[in-house]
């Protein structure tokens, strides 16, 4: 929400990218606004990565739980619990 | 046909997933044998299910493929809980593990001085012979990885057929549902200063085996879920 609100914002007011872009040292307010969308991407490009491989540990906890509370016994088997 | 005797002290646990075409074959091998068997069916499309039912061993089910890691640990925590196991036997469904390994597998167990037993194919030239070279250099590299991460002086890190005692089992927790699941347990043996040792075993190349082989990519795939993946 913030990030979105900070563009909109720097949209409809583009020299104050320019003033910010000056005092970092990087030569165009748009430059800036580049480098925080890159930044931004990337923390969040990990996040959604952390994301997955936590669904990942909870899909594989629910599979693994049915595939043991129900075994099926092949020919020739006495029947086992 | 009479009941097959079930020797409850060493189950064999084989992941398979899209084996019609060599899990017939891996399974009549254990006909004659008394191991208690355990399949672990990793939500094969193919009819790998109906084959495993004609023989007399458990099969588990994933209701969705998770990878042979997963399967692997399905099939542990199902030993651990459910059965009375003083030996576990991983062994793979492609028709590359001969089951007369076994014993060898068992011996060093047996003596109470090892925790775990790994399989290796360099231990035995004849395994060697016929190997695709650019198995041979992935392989080498598998080693070097390995020495590099966990100091284990090893000559075969990437061997589905390993041995444990059951209390060494309960450290083992595979995390990595994929191929990276070999690098793990290395890493958790070596993380549990568990007593090890290498053991010769015969790798049968047939060229269905061979097209199932890992690619160098998929190398590449293992290092990054390694990466990501250290959660113990």
């Amino acid at each position: 929400m913030c990030i979105l609100l900070g563009g909109i914002y720097f949209v409809f007011s583009p020299q104050s990218a320019q003033k910010m872009a000056d005092l970092l040292g990087i030569g165009r307010g748009v430059d800036l606004v580049f480098y925080l969308f890159i930044i931004f991407s990337l923390f969040y490009f990990a996040s959604i990565s952390a994301k997955m491989r936590q669904l990942d540990r909870i899909l594989t906890k629910i599979v693994r739980a049915d595939a043991v509370e129900n075994p099926i016994c092949g020919k020739e088997l006495p029947s086992k619990k | 046909m009479r009941a097959k005797k079930i020797n409850e002290n060493v189950w064999v646990v084989i992941p398979a997933y899209n084996e019609a075409g060599s899990i017939g074959d891996v399974l009549d091998q254990f006909m004659n044998e008394d191991y208690s068997v355990l399949v672990v069916d990793d939500c094969s499309k193919d009819n790998t299910t109906d084959i495993i039912l004609n023989y007399p061993v458990i099969l588990l089910k994933h209701s969705i493929n998770l990878g042979q890691g997963a399967a692997l640990q399905t099939g542990f925590e199902y030993i651990l809980n459910r059965t009375d196991a003083k030996y576990i036997i991983s062994f793979d469904s492609d028709g590359q593990h001969n089951i007369k390994d076994i014993p060898t597998l068992l011996a060093p167990l047996k003596t109470g001085d090892y925790d775990v037993t790994l399989g290796s194919r360099f231990l035995m030239p004849e395994s060697v012979k016929g190997m695709p070279f650019s198995k041979k250099i992935i392989l080498k590299l598998g080693v070097l990885y390995t020495l590099i991460t966990t100091r284990l002086k090893l000559t075969d890190t990437h061997n589905g057929l390993r041995g444990f005692s059951r209390g060494t089992l309960k450290h083992i927790n595979i995390t990595q549902n994929r191929m990276a699941h070999a690098s793990e347990i290395l890493d958790q043996i070596a993380h549990y200063k568990l007593r090890y040792c290498e053991v010769p075993v015969t790798i049968q190349y047939t060229e269905y085996s061979k097209k199932k082989g890992q690619s160098i990519f998929n190398s590449l795939n293992i290092l990054w879920d390694l990466f990501f993946g250290r959660n113990y």
